[in-house]
């Protein structure tokens, strides 16, 4: 660095300035520093408001007959409506092209939706991190039973908004839809299907061997060990094993041992290990080892095996009814499907199963509730979700589901549908255990359950051992589940034997020839 | 030149060994191309591709090219990337020349601060950041998808600056402080040029950085912004994985940035070079 | 390093963009991030617990914590000790004369500049066991043992994602050190020969001491990219979702889905804290055995 005489002037000058400069900088970044601070200090210590608890209104208002049109509002409002990929039919993946999104805007000129998209894999930690957040995102957003439970405090419930719910219409509700849009005894929505998990079978395959679709499990063992043939890629069964989806296929297991996840105490505490639920876990195992195509341990529930199944790479299937579905495809190798009830345990119950529901609810931060609850109504309505059973097809987007409520499943176009095989194994699996569980921190306790059954598949821990783990994290999870929300769950065991005969009507209003006629 | 004396057998051992290695890093690209052209059911049936031909169908792409969010989400995903680039570019140069060149009181504090504050878990940050966006009405915007993604990039980014910087050499700027420019133009008029390589790395990291990001995407994009690596998540629905079309929506969503680094190695590589090792 | 005249006024405006987005953007979250990890809290209704160092405590007695740790551990080692010179092997190759250098060198930016959840989904496109041509043509050549899975084996599936990430991450560090070995004058290598020291005496004197440098930045960067980058996270949940069992949750992994599926943000929090506790360590241990060395 040269130094100049006139630069040795500069220096001086500019040292004198300098000081004075640096002070003012000092103070100055002091301040900003502090009011960082301060600022940080005081968002951390103040986190948004918690919502109110909901209160019951003391005054019954006059019961709001739930209509599918809209009164005309003043101005156009756009709805933000937050559904999930595989329900696709919302959306406007349809094979009749009955498009309810469409139709419902065609009705409501005044009314614009705005459709928005998540896998159901993403759905529940984006709206936990929106709700959170506190922001203005939907108007309308999609919620199962363990959805719901969590995040309740972030949804209006509808009697906040001055609407209940007439006793018909509840009661019209199969019970478990209801659990999909209530919490501790107030409604938040509506549902918009129903949907149990069920046993398919390659009906070809199974004819072509004489062998009967099984009506106990063991009798499912020994179908599988006829149509077994690894050599030429055909495997007996196949469902995804992998951790994130393993619950229901477990339930059905553990339900068909004749078990129940929770303990029937004040608690509703969580026994993965009881004794059907460890010899739930050694079928598993066994049936993973001896029946089914090794990677099934990589796929996710019938994610993946659909299309498995759709190649006839196996013979029995367990899902939710919709794959049946393959025969309207040209390409598959599944020409005939079987479609009935999980079997139970000889003895022991006939079947089990899983049940899903969902629905859409209102958050808080919605800016549009009247209209929300308006098109609910619309996705809750017969009309739409008979469309949505009719139009099944075999597409990646459209889970098809079965009617949420009893009233629409009466109605002719569904006795009349060619794939009423569903129709009849999906209702008469109501007729048994079927539940999911759901419950707030529902993903922390499936988080070590399902890891842990995995352990069981691959043989890192015995099922008692790896039962045993699970068991005592989940004593921990309900520690602080109980400290967050209280206890006092919905009934895991809705009465569905009120409904008995009422599911055996239905069904024997559904001709089907008696090749698909399955006993109970 | 000096000789070099090539044997035979060692070319070839080269041309092996290049041919293995460009196999293992090309190959599940190449897989993915073709898993792209393939119908889901063909995907999955046995043998797999190599040792059976396919049929290869347009379908997926034109699926995902047809599906307006996606061709939406490309473009935001667009618009941020190179906002934030800009973003760091500038904010980081502004930083990084003070704290390389100018003396002032917490300059090493602030140098060693930066650094630290980029080993922080931006996954601990998430929540935070989201509620503050809120609060600065920020959330769901471009802006503040913007300034995520910058709270990933700009402290390093100004670590890289600074050792860029800091060889730049001295006179020129002594040079200039006799003609009276200020600082602010003398950043701007001589010494971004002078290390112009640099900032390649800087341009390119940034916006592979923001362009891949999946967390601050899928957190802070809720309605209005909807960028484009949570659109690929969307097809592992709840009733499938689509593997062909996910197949084909990674490869158009990898397509810029890939290009982006291949357009511009040569001036990555010197900017590696001339500096960023500090 | 040049020093100017102290100009503090220009200082102040050439950082304020910086400061002030750090005082906000930053110091603010850090703070509060930090703040969460001393409560229990949980995103289900943000109502803070004040418990002090509990979260903390509660790491110490956590198994699957120390599962994770343990297991990232692994990972990283793997990631640094295998893929850092595996890049170096690379580059090495690259630097010799060969028809079509130039598309080899611009292929190694590939693999880094995918899209992580991309570069997931391929590779298990690639590896498993259903359909993958791999795990195929392996048991049709008879090398493979019945029913054998890479992400499906609870001892081979970190080992999978670590090779995953081996791909994604190696390339990049040859990159760099081939950017590096750019400098290194032609003609010392040249003399040396002449000389008629061997190709490896020529490594081990000259080219790895003349590396040295850019060694410790990809050890660094493969420490920061496998303990908290996207790569620790995506390809987790892109491949595994932390399976079979725990045997693939990272850290990483496991701050995320205890602070969002399971609800408790506080704790998660405090996986995360520890995850750059680690990092920071990791750093500090390399610049340490780098700066003795010079």
């Amino acid at each position: 660095m040269t130094d100049d005489i006139s630069t040795g002037k500069m220096k001086n000058l500019s040292e004198q300035k300098g000081t004075d400069r640096r002070r003012f900088l000092k103070y100055g970044a002091g301040v900003v520093v502090v009011a960082a601070a301060a600022a940080a200090g005081y968002y951390a210590l103040t986190p948004p408001p918690a919502p109110p608890t909901p209160t019951p209104t003391t005054t019954a208002p006059p019961p709001v007959t739930p209509t599918t049109t809209a009164p005309p509002p003043a101005a156009p409002t756009t709805l933000n409506f937050y559904t999930t990929g595989h329900m696709g039919f919302m959306y406007d993946v349809g094979r009749l092209g009955w498009k309810p999104v469409e139709r419902y805007m065609a009705a409501n000129p005044n009314i614009k939706i705005n459709t928005l998209v998540d896998s159901y894999f993403d759905v529940y930690t984006k709206e936990g991190t929106t709700f959170a957040a506190g922001t203005y995102a939907w108007d309308v957003a999609y919620v199962w039973g363990a959805i719901l439970a969590e995040y309740a405090k972030y949804f209006t419930p509808l009697d906040e908004m001055g609407v209940t719910l007439p006793p018909e219409r509840i009661d019209d509700i199969v019970p478990y839809s209801r659990n999909a849009i209530s919490y501790k005894g107030h409604f938040y929505g509506l549902p918009r299907m129903l949907e149990m998990f069920t046993l398919l079978a390659n009906a070809d395959v199974l004819d072509a061997k004489g062998i009967p679709f099984p009506t106990t499990y063991e009798e499912f063992l020994e179908a599988c060990e006829e149509v077994n043939d690894p050599k030429n890629d055909l495997y007996a069964f196949e469902v995804g094993l992998k951790a994130g989806y393993l619950t229901p296929p477990y339930l059905c297991f553990l339900h068909g041992n004749g078990g129940s996840l929770w303990k029937d105490d004040s608690m509703q505490t969580v026994i993965p290990d009881s004794k059907e639920s460890i010899r739930a876990v050694e079928d598993m195992v066994y049936v993973f080892e001896n029946y089914m195509d090794p990677s099934a341990i990589e796929k996710i529930a019938f994610v993946e095996a659909s299309t498995d199944w759709y190649n006839g790479h196996m013979v029995f299937g367990m899902f939710y009814s919709w794959p049946t579905m393959a025969v309207t495809d040209p390409g598959s190798k599944v020409k005939r499907v079987y479609n009935w009830i999980w079997p139970g345990k000889k003895g022991v119950v006939r079947s089990g199963s899983q049940a899903a529901c969902e629905g859409y609810a209102i958050p808080r931060t919605a800016k549009y509730k009247k209209e929300a609850w308006d098109f609910i109504q619309y996705l809750s309505s017969r009309e739409v979700q008979v469309q949505d059973t009719l139009g099944m097809f075999w597409k990646q987007e459209n889970e098809e589901p079965i009617p949420s409520h009893w009233s629409y499943m009466t109605d002719d176009r569904l006795k009349a549908y060619p794939y009423n095989i569903i129709m009849r194994a999906q209702l008469a699996t109501l007729k048994y255990k079927a539940n999911r569980y759901e419950r707030p921190m529902y993903h922390s306790y499936v988080g070590i359950i399902e890891p842990e059954i995995v352990n069981a598949l691959t043989r890192a821990k015995t099922p008692a051992d790896a039962m045993k783990d699970a068991r005592e994290a989940c004593d921990k999870i309900l520690e602080d589940e109980y400290a967050k929300f209280g206890g006092g769950y919905y009934d895991p065991w809705p009465d569905m034997q009120k409904y008995a005969s009422r599911v055996d009507d239905l069904i024997n209003a559904i001709p089907v020839e008696d090749q698909y006629k399955f006993p109970f | 030149m000096a000789y070099r004396k090539r044997s035979l057998s060692r070319r070839i051992a080269v041309y092996v060994c290049v041919l293995l290695v460009l196999g293992f890093i090309l190959s599940p690209y190449i897989l993915g191309i073709v898993t792209s052209f393939e119908t889901e059911v063909e995907l999955v049936r046995r043998p797999p591709f190599p040792f059976k031909p396919i049929t290869p169908v347009l379908d997926n792409y034109i699926y995902i090219l047809s599906y307006k969010p996606f061709a939406l989400a490309f473009i935001d995903s667009a618009l941020v990337a190179v906002a934030t680039t800009c973003f760091v570019m500038i904010a980081g140069s502004m930083g990084a020349f003070a704290i390389a060149h100018l003396r002032f009181r917490g300059r090493n504090f602030l140098f060693n601060f930066v650094v630290v504050v980029y080993m922080l878990p931006a996954l601990a940050m998430l929540i935070p950041i989201v509620v503050l966006l809120k609060e600065l009405t920020l959330l769901d915007t471009i802006i503040g998808m913007v300034f995520a993604h910058s709270i990933l990039l700009l402290p390093l980014m100004t670590w890289f600056l600074v050792g860029i910087f800091e060889g730049v050499p001295p006179d020129i700027l002594e040079a200039m402080q006799l003609d009276g420019t200020s600082r602010l133009k003398s950043l701007f008029r001589e010494v971004i040029p002078l290390s112009r390589f640099g900032f390649f790395l800087i341009l390119v990291f940034s916006f592979v950085t923001s362009w891949n990001d999946l967390m601050f995407a899928n957190t802070v994009g809720i309605v209005q912004v909807k960028l484009l690596q949570p659109r690929i998540l969307e097809f592992m629905s709840g009733a499938r994985v689509l593997f062909t079309q996910m197949a084909a929506a990674g490869i158009l969503s990898s397509l810029p940035v890939v290009a982006l680094a291949i357009v511009l190695q040569k001036q990555i590589i010197a900017g590696i070079m001339k500096g960023a090792i500090k | 390093m040049a020093r100017l005249r102290p100009e503090s006024r220009d200082a102040a405006i050439l950082l304020s963009p910086f400061f002030v987005f750090l005082a906000v953007f930053m110091i603010y979250p850090l703070i509060a991030s930090f703040y969460f990890t001393l409560n229990d809290l949980a995103l289900s209704d943000l109502n803070p617990i004040f418990i002090g160092i509990g979260n903390y405590i509660e790491l110490l007695s956590d198994k699957l914590f120390q599962q994770a740790l343990l297991q990232t551990l692994a990972y990283l080692t793997f990631h640094t000790a295998v893929g850092v010179p595996l890049g170096l092997a690379i580059a090495l190759l690259f630097n010799e004369e060969f028809r079509g250098r130039g598309f080899a060198r611009a292929c190694l930016l590939v693999p880094w500049a995918t899209p992580p959840i991309v570069a997931a989904l391929l590779m298990y496109i690639l590896l498993n066991s259903g359909f993958g041509p791999v795990l195929y043509g392996l048991n049709m050549a008879g090398l493979l043992p019945p029913r054998f899975t890479i992400f499906g084996n609870p001892n081979l599936a970190l080992l999978g994602l670590a090779f995953v990430s081996l791909w994604k991450s190696s390339p990049l560090f040859a990159f760099i050190f081939l950017s590096g070995l750019q400098n290194l004058p032609s003609e010392v290598v040249e003399s040396a020969r002449v000389y008629g020291a061997s190709s490896v005496a020529i490594f081990r004197r000259i080219t790895l001491p003349f590396l040295k440098p850019v060694l410790a930045v990809n050890c660094i960067l493969s420490g920061i990219l496998a303990l908290s980058g996207t790569q620790a996270f995506d390809i987790v949940i892109g491949i595994t979702n932390g399976g079979p069992g725990f045997r693939t949750f990272m850290l990483y992994f496991l701050a995320w889905n205890t602070a969002f599926p399971w609800n408790r943000l506080g704790y998660g929090s405090t996986i995360a804290y520890v995850v750059t506790i680690i990092a920071v360590i990791f750093a500090m241990v390399l610049l340490r055995i780098w700066y003795r060395r010079k």
